[in-house]
């Protein structure tokens, strides 16, 4: 930053030039006001002038004058020299707009402190502009920001509301220009009459005091169009000004409509899975119970009756097939079938292994199970839990050699109840442990022992396991054989008995 | 006691067929129906001491001739066993709710079966 010296008095000027130079300053002179004006115009480095009050042409104060009117933004600091003493000349000085004063002759270390604190204001000065520029420009960037969101950024004043700031979103959306939402409350009036009950509600939360607000509704822009929109709001904690709350505005139109078309796709899926499988499954029936009829007659040879046996098998290995397809569509649709009762594991367990009964006597399979005496309660669907069940200890019947053993055990921790089915089976191939749970999975020596299987048993029970919460996992078996795993969350609440399961 | 007379109301005729004959086997008294509509009016003309009931008809809807049969008081007493294939948690609840004894989805039952849980219905009556 260099200093501009000006004065007519050549000997004084070059004292001061010399004075200058030697604490380290770059001085420019000029002889005249004329002079002075012009290096002040030309080097825009001038940061502090030393001007003398009396020159010929243009004056010091004259000058003073001058730069104070040109050069609004740029910052220079005046010292005015003069001959005379007294107030009334000081006074004029800075009237014409000098910072300081300085009276002929002075003391050289008089000028070097008072130009030191010169430079001191013009730092301080300049750095105080490039951070005002510099908060504009942050400003500035902030509100291209806001104004560039797909959503609409707003500030109101509550009691009585009015908006203080509203971002161009909302007049992009609503229509018209965003300055008409300012210092009123225009956006009520875009409010579908049948919503308002829910903005009023929304505007007492915030009026009362919530930190933090929310609410759906619909606003009716410009030419009819109706929005959706979601608004939520927070209050602004600002000890200045009348209390006011900052809010965003989202348009939530097009992601409402995309998720009710996709919940309607969902449902006409479940209806027509529901009514396919109805369709399939009666013709199915037909064939099933025309062929019992068939097994029942006397007549027909032993190679008929073989024929219509596997018919039979056939028929009702179809019908299974069918029913899984169904239970994978229902759960996979995530369709909540009942709201989850109190059942005891213990009890369904129970219930499962007595139906297995007539099946295991043929088989010669040894079935065991502990821990079925007490009550090991969760949520679930029954039915559900129950087909969890049946899946797992026949899947042990169904793998593991005649007079093999198959252990099934439910116990509790205070926390999860698990139900564990072991076997002296074929067990699992380690590859395939991973894969167990997965739709249409089936391990290679599991293909071996039968073809019919559909690969969705286990699929299923994993979908019902996890949607009470629960988790499903296989161990080998120090056997060589399988140990399934489930494990639920305990149920807390105790209630009364659960109402009878239906026959599904 | 005469033989149970059971009006078994389905529209698929092999379904039907089946039924009764195995029904008849086991020793009772069948009338079939074809449609709602056919099941309605047998059971108002000569109330069963049960009545099998499909669901899913032509002209009548089964969950229909339930409630008509339900709001009737001459016919309000005849226990009903639905039929049907509809698996649904919400037909069954339907159908309980309309006053449906029980519920029987054909797919998962043996015809066998059937009879036996018929009979088992007349024994838990009798007791």
């Amino acid at each position: 930053m260099k200093i501009l010296a000006a004065d007519d008095d050549a000997l004084s000027l070059r004292v001061l030039q010399r004075s200058l130079e030697k604490w380290g300053h770059e001085v420019v002179t000029a002889t005249d006001g004329n002079l002075a004006w012009k290096a002040l115009l030309e080097d825009l480095d001038i940061g502090v002038m030393i001007v003398d009050v009396n020159m010929p042409g243009v004056d010091g104060l004259e000058l003073c004058r001058l730069a104070r009117e040109a050069f609004g933004e740029r910052v220079i600091y005046i010292i005015v020299l003069t001959a005379r003493r007294g107030a009334e000349s000081m006074l004029q000085g800075f009237a014409a707009g000098a910072d300081d004063f300085l009276t002929k002759p002075f003391r050289p270390d008089e000028l070097r402190a008072r130009v030191e604190v010169g430079f001191r204001v013009i730092g301080l000065q300049r750095m105080l502009a490039d951070r005002m520029m510099e908060h504009e420009a942050a400003e500035r960037r902030y509100r291209e920001l806001v104004n560039s969101l797909d959503v609409i950024v707003w500030e109101a004043e509550i009691n009585p509301w009015r908006h203080r700031f509203m971002s161009e979103q909302a007049a992009k959306l609503l229509g018209g220009s965003v300055t008409r939402f300012i210092d009123s409350d225009v956006w009520l009036s875009h409010v579908l009459p049948a919503d308002r009950a829910i903005v009023d509600e929304y505007r007492r939360l915030l009026e009362a005091g919530a930190p933090m607000a929310g609410c759906d509704y619909h606003l009716m822009a410009e030419g009819g169009r109706v929005l959706t929109v979601r608004d939520q709001a927070r209050q602004v904690f600002d000890a200045k000004g009348p209390r006011r709350v900052r809010g965003v505005t989202i348009d939530v139109t097009e992601r409402r409509r995309a998720r009710e078309q996709f919940e309607a796709a969902v449902k006409m899926q479940a209806d027509f899975v529901n009514f396919a499988s109805h369709q399939l499954r009666t013709p199915l029936t037909g064939i099933k119970w025309m062929l019992e009829l068939a097994m029942g007659e006397d007549d027909g040879s032993a190679d008929m009756r073989g024929f219509v046996k596997d018919s039979l098998d056939a028929s009702e290995r179809l019908i299974v097939l069918v029913n899984d397809l169904l239970s994978v569509s229902r759960l996979e649709g995530g369709k909540m079938i009942g709201t989850p009762v109190r059942c005891d594991m213990a009890q369904l367990m129970r219930d499962v292994i007595a139906d297995l009964q007539t099946v295991v006597r043929k088989s010669g399979h040894e079935l065991t199970a502990t821990g079925l005496d007490v009550e090991h309660a969760v949520m679930g669907d029954a039915q559900m839990l129950r087909q969890v069940l049946q899946n797992l200890v026949s899947n042990s019947i169904k793998y593991t050699p005649a007079g093999g053993r198959i252990h099934a055990e439910v116990s509790n921790d205070g926390a999860e109840v698990r139900c564990a089915v072991t076997d002296t089976g074929i067990g699992v191939p380690e590859a395939a442990r991973g894969r167990l749970f997965e739709k249409f999975f089936r391990a290679e020596n599991v293909s071996k022992v039968e073809t019919e299987g559909t690969g969705l048993g286990l699929y299923i029970v994993r979908l019902i396991v996890e949607r009470a919460h629960g988790r499903i996992w296989f161990e080998p078996a120090e056997s060589g054989g399988s140990r399934f795993l489930i494990a639920l969350p305990l149920a807390t609440t105790p209630e009364a008995a659960p109402a009878s399961p239906v026959e599904v | 006691m005469s033989t149970p007379r059971i009006l078994l109301a389905e529209d698929d005729r092999f379904l039907r067929k089946a039924a009764e004959t195995m029904l008849k086997r086991g020793g009772f008294t069948v009338t079939a129906a074809a449609d709602g509509e056919e099941a309605l009016r047998l059971a108002r003309e000569n109330p069963p001491d049960l009545m099998l009931l499909d669901l899913i008809m032509p002209k009548m809807q089964g969950f229909d001739v339930l409630a008509a049969l339900k709001g009737a008081p001459e016919t309000s007493a005849i226990p009903v066993i639905v039929l049907s294939n509809l698996g649904q948690d919400s037909d069954v609840q339907l159908a309980r709710e309309r006053g449906a004894h029980d519920y029987i989805i054909k797919s998962n039952i043996a015809l066998e079966m059937l009879v036996e849980r018929v009979r088992t219905f007349f024994a838990e009556r009798a007791a």
